[in-house]
């Protein structure tokens, strides 16, 4: 949830590669790959390495799972405290009641390691694969929702995800450019 | 859910989507003093999210709040094309009208 603008397009982290297509998919192996980068992301992170399980589709995974366990916990906590009176009257609807469970305080730690896996993933990946990878979130909440929380998802909730997951994909895929690009067509 | 939640739902991504935008800005200032001003401001807005969905999750499922977070995508694309300037395609425009569509099915499930 934090780390909402890095995987938004817009984001000029991954700019560089915007015109990458499929192929950008495939991480680079070497930084002096990227010797030939020209304009304001000359100066971007080092690429990350492929193997083993840093590659950065299980990092991606990593990270959306860290991401999972973060809502998972934090529902755990709010579930705990729903009923216990709230620390502002005033502000009923600041949840901050929520930070008497430990599942809460689980669950920061898994938000911040969540937010620094995606920082390595957006230093391996361009943006918008990365995007459309992290994608994968709205399919890993749901079903820990069925299956860790007990939570009843109808067709239409189900029919809902859906679509919310297809637009993400358009938005992340690599033609939807919300920027201008950055590096000149070749 | 009623209109009280959706708006609070709204305002929380709002909340974080205009964290995420001043963060930005933060990072783009030369000045020192006005960079943390701004780095503060950020912190602000994010953590009144976090509370706010903290809050939401006492009173909603999870698997009913989360797709409500692709409405801060939206939100997104639209603040930056005003506050940054960055651009948006048609295909982001029907992207978000399929998210929308979604989050709306979501919403009356």
């Amino acid at each position: 949830m934090n780390t909402l603008i890095l995987r938004n397009p817009s984001d000029r982290a991954g700019g560089e590669n915007r015109r990458g297509g499929v192929n950008a998919v495939v991480p680079r192996a070497a930084p002096n790959e990227r010797s030939g980068v020209t304009g304001p992301t000359s100066a971007s992170p080092p690429v990350g390495h492929r193997a083993g399980f840093r590659h950065p589709y299980l990092m991606v995974l990593l990270c959306e799972s860290l991401v999972t366990a973060s809502e998972v916990l934090l529902k755990l906590g709010a579930r705990e405290t729903a009923n216990l009176p709230p620390f502002f009257p005033a502000l009923q609807w600041i949840g901050a009641s929520g930070l008497q469970s430990k599942w809460v305080w689980l669950a920061i730690p898994c938000m911040i390691a969540s937010f620094v896996t995606w920082l390595w993933v957006i230093r391996a990946l361009p943006l918008n694969v990365a995007a459309m990878l992290a994608s994968v979130v709205h399919i890993l909440v749901p079903l820990s929702s069925l299956w860790i929380l007990g939570e009843h998802i109808n067709s239409r909730r189900w029919c809902g995800i859906g679509l919310v997951l297809l637009g993400l994909v358009l938005v992340a895929s690599p033609r939807a450019s919300t920027e201008t690009p950055i590096v000149p067509a070749p | 859910m009623n209109l009280a939640a959706l708006l609070l739902m709204l305002l929380s991504h709002a909340s974080n989507v205009a964290g995420q935008i001043v963060m930005k800005t933060a990072l783009l200032a030369t000045g020192r003093a006005d960079r943390v001003t701004r780095f503060g401001l950020a912190i602000a807005g994010m953590t009144l999210s976090f509370f706010m969905t903290l809050g939401l999750l006492q009173r909603f499922d999870l698997s009913f709040l989360y797709p409500f977070q692709a409405s801060g995508l939206i939100m997104m694309a639209i603040g930056t094309r005003i506050f940054l300037g960055e651009k948006l395609s048609r295909r982001n425009l029907a992207a978000m009208a399929v998210i929308v569509a979604g989050v709306a099915l979501v919403s009356t499930s």
